[in-house]
């Protein structure tokens, strides 16, 4: 195992990396997908050092010492611990990135990518294959995500860009869900809200079953051949569009939901 | 990016990066295109005649193999690398300057398309809403309907916040029982199985097309005859056998 302690800003380089974690609490963080060496840059750091550890399974770590999720509430506080750091590694290495109130954009991995953030956003841009991003408070920005996609956030505002699921799921308190969607045939999309409104476009020539069910906000759609049926304390719209066997389902208690059809290409 | 391979640059480079390990030039123009995270894309038009001169020059050879020439630095070339150190490490310290721009270009642009997307979606939520509330109110009878449900609405708003909340905390606390049960599993499934469960995407969206054709045939067979509970049962038992059949494989 090699070990670094970073006071300075510096430049490392590392032997192969099989995995990834970093966490650090302000400032900014990039991860980015790249097959040269796997590399770490520091720009910044705070008054207290970084800990980097390679271990010989080539995980590597990037963190300070006494940082860990259960006093997480102690990072919110101001402090001086802003740190700006890239890193890059190979695009199939897993990636565990986790900030507290420092902005995250991770690009390009196509294995097993999670984000967490209380505060910060976190930007995901080309990253495919199993994806997770959850925040307290901070938006989620996401462009051209391909694979297994899940987003969870309490007031965070969840986007997805250009996003072709094979199974998105995004539970929201108090955020908004956009998405722009591509569905492969068998595409599975589960969208849950409290309060935060829902927005969904799916192309025009989509084939899926839908189903959106709200307690008391309001569901428009632009697909007409989906029926809409108002019982007391819940509202739906569900029906299938074209044949297929993927399927979006909504569901919120008072936040309004429309779904929009993709202009024709 | 063509300040970073100002001055003979870009040919310090391909000596670094044929030092490295013996490559093609199809493997230099990737791996020039990946440290660049395809920002910086050179043509083969660019690449092949550099190396043509390197090697007129003495610094690479190369030899054919499975018809492909694979370039190897040669001891004038090692020689010229090390005389060079100094301006390597200055050419790397360029390139990831250009990565971190690279990085705050990707998060402009990103948030760039998300705010456009939004303002997008917006508008056409607008006026889908429109749409629907004009259809209401074409007619007299939709009028007084409209009226009619908006005082139901009242009413039922008020019942539905209580219905609404305990429905919900049901539905959320099962939520996260499920999340937290398939959290579980995942974690399983990933440390049992390291992190190759992925096939290619291409393949899997041919495994996606076998399922939707496989669910359009049963859906024509369905409408074209009868669906009872009976009919349903052997349906499901037959899913089953198949999923498990299909699972199987895929081990």
């Amino acid at each position: 195992m090699r070990e670094w302690t970073i006071d300075e800003p510096r430049q490392l380089t590392f032997d192969p990396v099989s995995l990834l974690n970093v966490r650090i609490v302000a400032g900014r963080l990039a991860v980015l997908a790249s097959d040269g060496p796997p590399a770490l840059e520091v720009t910044e750091v705070g008054d207290r050092p970084l800990l980097v550890t390679h271990d010989a399974d080539g995980a590597l770590t990037v963190t300070y010492e006494d940082l860990t999720w259960n006093n997480l509430l102690n990072w919110l506080r101001p402090g001086h611990r802003e740190s700006v750091l890239t890193l890059t590694v190979p695009k199939d290495c897993p990636v565990n990135a986790g900030v507290v109130s420092a902005s995250a954009v991770v690009a390009g991995f196509e294995g097993r990518t999670a984000v967490k953030s209380v505060s910060g956003e976190i930007v995901l841009d080309g990253v495919s294959g199993e994806v997770h991003a959850d925040t307290v408070s901070g938006a989620v920005e996401s462009r051209s995500l391909v694979g297994d996609l899940s987003f969870k956030s309490v007031s965070g505002d969840l986007t997805v860009a250009r996003g072709t699921p094979r199974r998105l799921k995004a539970t929201t308190v108090s955020g908004r869900i956009t998405a722009d969607l591509e569905l492969p045939p068998t595409g599975h999309v589960t969208l849950n809200s409290v309060s935060g409104e829902i927005v969904v476009r799916l192309p025009r020539t989509v084939e899926t079953d839908v189903a959106i069910r709200s307690a008391s906000g309001r569901v428009s759609t632009a697909f007409p051949e989906l029926g809409q049926v108002v019982q007391p304390g819940r509202k739906s719209v569900t029906g299938r569009i074209g044949g297929g066997m993927a399927s979006v389902s909504v569901t919120t208690v008072s936040a309004d939901v429309t779904l929009l059809k993709g202009d024709p290409s | 990016m063509s300040p970073v391979f100002g001055h003979g640059r870009l040919r310090l480079y391909l000596l670094k990066l044929l030092q490295e390990s013996p490559r093609h030039g199809y493997e230099v123009i990737r791996l020039l295109q990946d440290r660049f995270l395809g920002v910086y894309s050179p043509s083969p038009g660019t690449i092949y005649p550099r190396l043509a001169r390197l090697e007129e020059e003495g610094l690479v050879t190369h030899e054919v193999v499975a018809g492909k020439k694979v370039f190897t630095l040669t001891e004038a070339g090692r020689a010229e690398l090390e005389s060079r150190l100094d301006e390597l490490a200055e050419l790397e310290q360029e390139i990831s300057d250009s990565v971190r721009d690279i990085a705050r270009e990707v998060k402009e642009d990103v948030r760039e398309t998300v705010r456009s997307l939004r303002e997008e979606l917006t508008q056409m939520a607008r006026d889908v809403r429109q749409n629907a509330k004009q259809e209401e109110h074409r007619t007299e009878d939709g009028f007084r309907r409209a009226r009619r449900e908006q005082r139901a609405d009242w009413r039922r708003f008020k019942d539905e916040w209580k219905h609404g909340s305990d429905h919900w905390k049901r539905e959320w606390t099962r939520e996260w029982q499920r999340e937290a049960d398939r959290w579980k599993h995942e974690w399983e499934r990933i440390w049992a199985a390291g992190f190759t469960g992925h096939g290619s995407p291409d393949v899997d969206a041919r495994l996606g097309r076998m399922l939707a054709e496989f669910v359009e045939e049963v859906r024509g067979s369905a409408a074209g005859g009868r669906v009872t509970e009976e009919t349903l049962a052997t349906a499901q038992d037959a899913l089953y056998e198949a999923a498990r059949r299909i699972r199987d494989a895929l081990r």
